[in-house]
């Protein structure tokens, strides 16, 4: 499946998606993480390239900052149960009037996002790390020469890219992984 | 290498901002390579001047002044002298590979280049391929004094092109060059303020320098702040928001810088009297660093007006002698992106600029050479201050809030500030005097 959103639209759509449950994406590593998956999944060109929480795009990071600013979408400062500020992203009355549209042009693509947003939440919620961890084995072995990667080559690469990664993370990643609808 | 008084003191010079700044040899001998020099032909704040007039100092008292931030931060980090001569001779360096008119010459680049350019990246091409600079570095060049080879170190600096970003193998000695609170900016937000006669980037240095510390965390040190020095990084973030919302996007210069930069795209694509060559840097590195020497703000202007002064019809030619003599384009409409409808909004900001142009320059019955449109996304300066022990997404290190146990802390968990709101991008559209009015009624109609 290949289609060509833009980095705006894209984000829209995740927005759009996560409407329907309390509305809101909570944290910039989720909502780069979600669009990780969602251009994995369509094969949207991306420059996504390692972080330190996972693959990270700067494309999906100027184009939130820029639906802020055009009024699209809205940040807010929430402070998680364990004390820690996070930005929470949600969409404003302009913005659903064109996401809602949005949704309507990329039918098929949208319910594939929606598939994202929905098993990402169900299965990380407000756990981050958990989400960034399973973005950076999918990186790993999207990425691999091998066919099929095994722990100690995912050891190895992931501290190429600065992961400091241990051996039960990515078996625990690759559970995550595996419950994604990616 | 002994580095006793002497050394630090080859020479001395004058500065209105810090009285004396002492240079050691090696430094001395930088700032008399060509190089360094040319930055006494560019001016520090592009066309400000336009607006506040005095502002006209050059690049080369900045880098002056940011070698004397960098040696007071190693102070503050207790840095020994050998890697504070690496950090201090990167700073001294860091904006050589500017070209005329600062960060407006990355925009050209990046459109002819293909591809996200910086002037660090011309930075590090001028350490790898200036004999003179790489001699002093790599200390071959002979002079009194024995000099050691600081060259691999001092262009590690600088970044070869935009890419992976990694966790950093010295956060604190980075921090200095390109830090929440680096050598840059402590001196740019005085200096700009004393040259423009306004207040907006004073604060308290002395209170700032002596609550820095280094904090050691594992192998690794990050630049840390303690707690009572809060609030004076609060008047620091808040000089740096006022000083770009009063001075680097006073309107008047964005008319300026965009006229300049519209001449300069003129002349290279449309009516093709500058070669592209002279401006393709990556995979031409050694030829682009010879050709730069000679490209200044002055020789700019000259170039282009040299160029097209044979045709009469020539748009370059004719904004480039308006901006000498200030004969600026005015603004017929201004408005923030979120009062616009919301069904046509995303419509108009992705629109192209000069298929808006045309639209506007076709609804007024105007030339399209007469207007400039800009989409403009104001600089908060208030956000920036994320992720513990790490680099920030925009590639600088974060400085770290230590509680009065010593204890870190992400510094935006501490700030007694918060701006939440992202500053809105506002839709600019510059046109001639003569124009003014039915262009403004034209972006009414076909905008609002």
């Amino acid at each position: 499946m290949t289609v060509n959103i833009d980095p705006d639209d894209l984000i829209m759509l995740i927005l759009e998606s996560a409407s329907t449950g309390d509305g809101k994406i909570n944290g910039r590593t989720t909502i780069q993480k979600i669009a990780y998956f969602s251009v994995s999944g369509l094969g949207i060109e991306n420059d996504y390239m390692p972080h330190y929480f996972g693959p990270y795009s700067p494309s999906i990071s100027s184009s939130i900052e820029e639906l802020i600013s055009i009024g699209f979408v809205e940040d807010k400062l929430i402070i998680t149960n364990k004390g820690r500020k996070m930005y929470s992203y949600f969409l404003t009355d302009d913005g659903k009037v064109y996401s809602f549209n949005l949704a309507k042009k990329f039918k098929t693509a949208f319910s594939k996002i929606k598939e994202i947003v929905d098993s990402v939440e169900q299965i990380s919620g407000d756990r981050i790390n958990r989400i960034s961890c399973a973005a950076k084995i999918h990186y790993l072995s999207r990425n691999s020469r091998e066919k099929n990667l095994d722990i100690k080559s995912a050891l190895t690469k992931a501290k190429s890219l600065g992961w400091d990664l241990g051996e039960k993370q990515i078996i625990k990643g690759i559970e995550t992984l595996q419950n994604l609808k990616t | 290498m002994e580095y006793d008084k002497k050394y630090w003191i080859h020479k001395s010079i004058r500065d209105p901002r810090y009285g004396f700044i002492h240079l050691s040899e090696r430094e001395t001998l930088l700032i008399g390579t060509p190089f360094m020099h040319r930055l006494t032909r560019i001016k520090q704040l592009a066309h400000t001047y336009l607006v506040y007039p005095s502002a006209v100092h050059t690049r080369f008292e900045h880098s002056l002044g940011v070698l004397y931030m960098a040696d007071k931060l190693c102070s503050c980090y207790n840095i020994e002298d050998e890697r504070r001569e690496i950090i201090r001779c990167a700073t001294l360096l860091h904006d050589i590979g500017h070209g005329p008119f600062s960060h407006l010459f990355e925009k050209i680049m990046t459109k002819i280049n293909g591809k996200e350019f910086t002037h660090e990246h011309v930075t590090r091409a001028i350490i790898k391929y200036d004999n003179e600079i790489r001699s002093i570095l790599d200390g071959s060049l002979k002079v009194d004094r024995n000099l050691s080879n600081i060259y691999d170190q001092v262009l590690s600096f600088f970044p070869e092109e935009s890419g992976t970003k990694k966790e950093d193998s010295d956060p604190l000695g980075r921090s200095i060059l390109s830090g929440v609170i680096d050598a840059d900016k402590l001196d740019y937000l005085r200096r700009d303020s004393f040259h423009t006669g306004s207040e907006y980037g004073n604060f308290d240095l002395e209170r700032m320098l002596s609550t820095l510390t280094a904090f050691k965390d594992n192998s690794k040190e990050y630049p840390a702040i303690w707690e009572k020095g809060t609030l004076v990084l609060e008047s620091f973030r808040l000089a740096r928001y006022s000083l770009h919302v009063q001075v680097y996007q006073h309107h008047t210069r964005l008319i300026a810088d965009r006229m300049f930069l519209r001449a300069l795209e003129s002349a290279i694509f449309k009516e093709t009297k500058l070669p592209q060559k002279l401006f393709k840097f990556y995979g031409h590195e050694n030829e682009f660093v010879g050709n730069l020497l000679e490209i200044d703000d002055a020789s700019i202007y000259e170039l282009i007006l040299s160029k097209c002064k044979h045709d009469n019809n020539s748009n370059a030619f004719r904004l480039i002698r308006d901006l000498k003599n200030r004969r600026l384009f005015k603004r017929a409409y201004k408005k923030e992106f979120n009062e616009l409808p919301a069904t046509k909004r995303m419509q108009i900001y992705k629109k192209e600029d000069d298929i808006l142009e045309k639209e506007i320059a076709d609804k007024a019955n105007v030339p399209q050479e007469g207007i400039i449109c800009y989409k403009e996304s104001q600089e908060a300066g208030f956000k920036g201050y994320w992720t513990f022990g790490h680099i920030t997404e925009s590639g600088e290190i974060p400085i770290l809030y230590l509680d009065s146990e010593g204890k870190p802390h992400p510094y935006e968990d501490k700030s007694p500030i918060t701006l939440q709101k992202e500053a809105p991008t506002i839709l600019y559209i510059f046109t001639r005097k003569e124009y003014r009015e039915p262009v403004s009624s034209a972006c009414k109609a076909l905008i609002s």
